[in-house]
This record gives structure tokens, sequence and C-alpha cells, in this order.
């Protein structure tokens, strides 16, 4: 009574979408800091190492 | 307080007043009802067999259909002529504005169950006559619930984009206690089911629409200011 | 730099979870390797709540003391719940399909998990619909209350819709789960649970702080026109 095929196919699908998530997160974030340093260089710099 | 139900009084009788020269709400929502009626008939096979289990999900559906289109339309009269704003800068209590709209939004739902009902008996021979009282209770403890979450959200939407399809997608999957309850005690009072079946419904229906008549009440002001 | 050790820990016991669940378990005695999944399923439906809880929370104050953070919270926390909630959904149908035969069913608990789905995709969907900040936050604020009170009438109803018309499913909300587990399914569950509760508060804050910088740049924006 096997049935590793189901459990991979659910440990896949959860991992590769918090994965997803993160990495789309972070990357507004780089983003929203980019778009911000636009206009205000200074302030761009005293936050960027957070992203 | 008595100041409040004044205002919520007047306020209703505005509301009432307009609908009764103008009639534009319930003409419409008869009519869609109607029409959804039709559709039905044409939708599902309903026979004399069936029809006592059909009627609650079906009546109910054309209920809460109509009911959203005219909660799409309940602030549009106060908005038109910024009658909204007048209102807001009146010395007058949100809370009553809340009530007096639901109240509103009440009584043309309840008109229209009051056509539907009969109609619905008559085309697809359902014999309920002598159960009409019990059926018209809980449909409107249900309608009741419906619009108390109802004009908030209608209220909520007002300034959003897509609006008119918003609503409902916001507003239906609140309504499943509203929506099981009464499709479920109508269906207890057709297929003659135990009366002590319909106790935990019917608390569940008069739980709802305490519950979200107070927070309606609350919330609304912040939903007016601003 | 706290964020950072937070996520290391996550991924730390993310990996020792992993290793106890897929190999150091034993496989269930009649579902087989399938239980696997509960490793998963269990702790993000218990992350999903505490979304929703902290939806409830962030949304009370900020209609309380009208602050941003609040919102942003409530905002950010609403997300990760939806994520959650999603995977919760697809797990439970992954482990369905070998142990019910179906990947579908309306079992109460299925059935509840979907609805709140659809109330939270709700409030991500009206938040993105109004322009005005300050609208979209009130209105999601009110819609996270109203949705947060509604789950236990919501729970009752479908409750109630199944098991008054067939027989309680497998999954019976009265029992909970672990109280006829074996300890050596214990273990892999309470890391998992540990790993899911670091990697929410990781994703919270990550998301808190993506609101913050986008607030900032609204302002920036503000400042730089006026």
């Amino acid at each position: 009574m096997g049935h590793w095929g189901f459990v991979f196919l659910a440990y896949g699908i959860v991992w590769c979408s918090i994965l997803i998530y993160t990495m789309l997160l972070k990357r507004r974030i780089q983003r929203a800091t980019a778009a911000r340093g636009k206009t205000h260089p200074a302030a761009s710099e005293a936050d960027g190492h957070e992203a | 307080m008595t100041g409040a139900l004044r205002q919520v009084y007047w306020l209703l009788w505005k509301d009432l007043l307009l609908e009764v020269r103008r009639r534009d709400n319930l003409l419409s929502m008869f009519f869609f009802g109607l029409s959804l009626l039709f559709l039905f008939s044409f939708a599902f096979e309903i026979t004399s067999d069936n029809v006592a289990g059909m009627a609650p999900g079906l009546l109910w559906l054309a209920f809460m259909f109509s009911g959203t289109l005219a909660l799409g339309q309940l602030f549009q009269g106060d908005r038109e002529n910024d009658c909204l704003d007048a209102l807001l800068l009146a010395p007058m209590d949100r809370g009553a504005y809340y009530l007096a709209k639901v109240l509103f939004n009440f009584s043309l739902m309840a008109l229209l169950e009051i056509f539907i009902l009969p109609l619905f008996g008559i085309l697809f021979r359902l014999d309920f006559w002598h159960l009409l009282p019990d059926v018209l209770l809980y449909t409107l403890l249900g309608t009741l619930g419906f619009c108390v979450v109802g004009v908030l959200f209608a209220a909520v939407t007002l300034r959003a984009r897509a609006r008119a399809l918003l609503l409902p997608v916001l507003l239906f999957p609140l309504m499943i206690p509203v929506i099981l309850g009464t499709v479920r005690t109508l269906q207890i009072i057709l297929g003659a089911g135990a009366a002590p079946d319909l106790v935990p419904w019917f608390r569940l229906l008069v739980g709802f629409d305490l519950i979200f008549i107070t927070a309606g009440f609350l919330l609304l002001e912040w939903v007016l200011d601003g | 730099m706290a964020r950072r050790i937070l996520g290391t820990l996550a991924l730390i016991l993310i990996v020792t979870g992993l290793y106890w669940g897929l190999v150091e378990a034993p496989p269930d005695a009649r579902q087989g390797e399938t239980q696997r999944i509960m490793y998963l399923h269990i702790p993000s439906i218990l992350v999903a709540y505490l979304s929703f809880f902290i939806v409830f929370v962030g949304s009370c104050l900020y209609l309380w003391k009208g602050e941003r953070r609040d919102d942003n919270l409530a905002h950010s926390a609403a997300e990760i719940g939806v994520l959650f909630t999603a995977l919760t959904i697809v797990e439970g149908s992954i482990w369905g399909k070998p142990t019910w035969g179906v990947w579908w069913t309306w079992d109460a608990r299925l059935t509840l998990t979907a609805i709140l789905l659809l109330i939270f995709t709700g409030y991500l969907l009206l938040r993105s619909l109004i322009e005005d900040q300050r609208r979209a936050a009130v209105s999601g604020a009110i819609l996270g209350i109203i949705g947060f009170l509604d789950i236990p009438l919501i729970h009752m109803s479908v409750y109630w819709w199944r098991t008054l018309h067939q027989p309680p499913s497998i999954l019976r909300p009265d029992k909970a789960p672990w109280d006829n587990i074996d300890p050596a399914m214990l273990w892999p569950l309470g890391i998992n649970f540990v790993a899911f509760l670091l990697l929410f508060f990781y994703l919270l804050s990550l998301r808190i702080h993506l609101g913050e910088v986008e607030e900032q740049a609204r302002r920036d924006r503000l400042h730089d026109t006026a």
C-alpha cells in the first residue's frame, strides 16, 4: 500500500508554492525600494540593505 | 432613543416615498424574479414529485439574486444629487441611516417574496397554501439576515471599481448560514419534517440577524466617513 | 537581521520536518504512505486560521486607532492566509484521492475551508479594487471583522447541513485528529507545526516590510507632486 506518488505531489506543490511566494515577495520589495530610490536616493540606501 | 427612532422613520419614509413615486426598484425586481422562475422551468425538470424538495433552493436563489440587484441600487439615489453628503452633514446618527437602509431593502425584498411565493405555487403546482405563514416567517428571517450584511457591503463597495461584480462575490460566501438556514427550514416545513429539527436552524437565523445587525450598526460609521 | 535569523531557523526546521515526515515516521496502518501528507495538511490549516485571527485583530485595531501599521498587518496576514488555505485544500484533495477515491467531496470541513478561501480572496480583491488607500483599509477592516465573526456561524451551518443528512464523514469536527495518534507520528507533526509557524512569521515580517516600503514610496510621490 504505497502511494508515494501522491505524497511527493503534495510535498512538491506545497514547497514550490511557498518558495515562489517568498521569491515574489523579495522581488516586490526590491522593486518598491528601487522605485523609491529614483526620487529619494538617500532614503533607499537607508533601508536598501533590509531587502 | 426616540430621537434615533424618529430619524430611522423619516429616512425610511423618504426612500419609500421615492419608491412609490418612481417604482423603478420594485418593478425591475419583480420582473427579474419572474424571469428567473421561467428559467428554472427550462433548466430543471420540475414535476409534482420533486417540487417540494427543489422549491426552497430555487425560491431562495430567486430572492437572493433579486435582492443583490436591489442592494446595488440602494445608495444610488442618495449619491446622484449629493444627497448623501447633505445627509452626512445633518445632525443624524449614522446607525439610524444604516437601519433605515436595512428596513428599506428588507421591505422591497419582502414585497417581492409576497408576490413570488404564491406565483411559484401556481406555476409549479406546489400545494403549500396551508404552510404559507411558516414559509413566510423563515423566508423573512433569512431576508433580514441578507439585508443586514448586504447593506453594509453595498456601502463598502460603493466606491470600488467593478462594484456590481464585487458585491455578490463578497456577499455570497458570507451568506452561507442564511442560505443553508432558510433552505433547510423550508425543506423541513414542506417535507412535513419534525418540528424539533427546526429549532437549531431557527436559533442560527435569529443569531445571525442579531450579530450582524449590531455589527453593521456599529461599523457603517467608518464606511460613510471620508 | 532578526528576520534573517527567523528565516534560517524556519529553513532548518523545515528540512528536519521533511526528514522526519518522509523518512523517520512509519507509514499509517490504514492509510499507508499518504498519511505523510497530514504532516503538511494540519500545520497549514492551523497557520491559515492563525492568520485570519490576525486579520481580525489588525482590522479591529485599525478601526479603533486608525494607524496604518495595523492595517498593513491585517492586509499582510490575509495574503499569507489565502496562500496557506489554498495549499490546505490542495493537500486535502491529493490526500483524498487515494483515501476516499475522489478529489473532492462536500464534507463539512472541506466545504468550510473552501468558503474561508472565498471570503479572504474576496478581501484581497476588494482591496485591489479601491484606489484610495484609506478607504481600501477601512473596507478591508470591515470585511476582516465580518468575515471572522461569520466563521463560527458558517461552521455550524455547514456541519449541520452535512450531519443532519448523511452519516459523519471520516474527519469529524467533534474528534481531534491527534486523539488516536501514534507518538511516532506526533513528533514529525510537532516539528512540522513549529516549522510552519516560524515560516509564517518570517513571511509575515517580509510582507509587512513590503507594505511599509510601498507606503513610503506612496508618501514620497505625494510629497513630490505637492
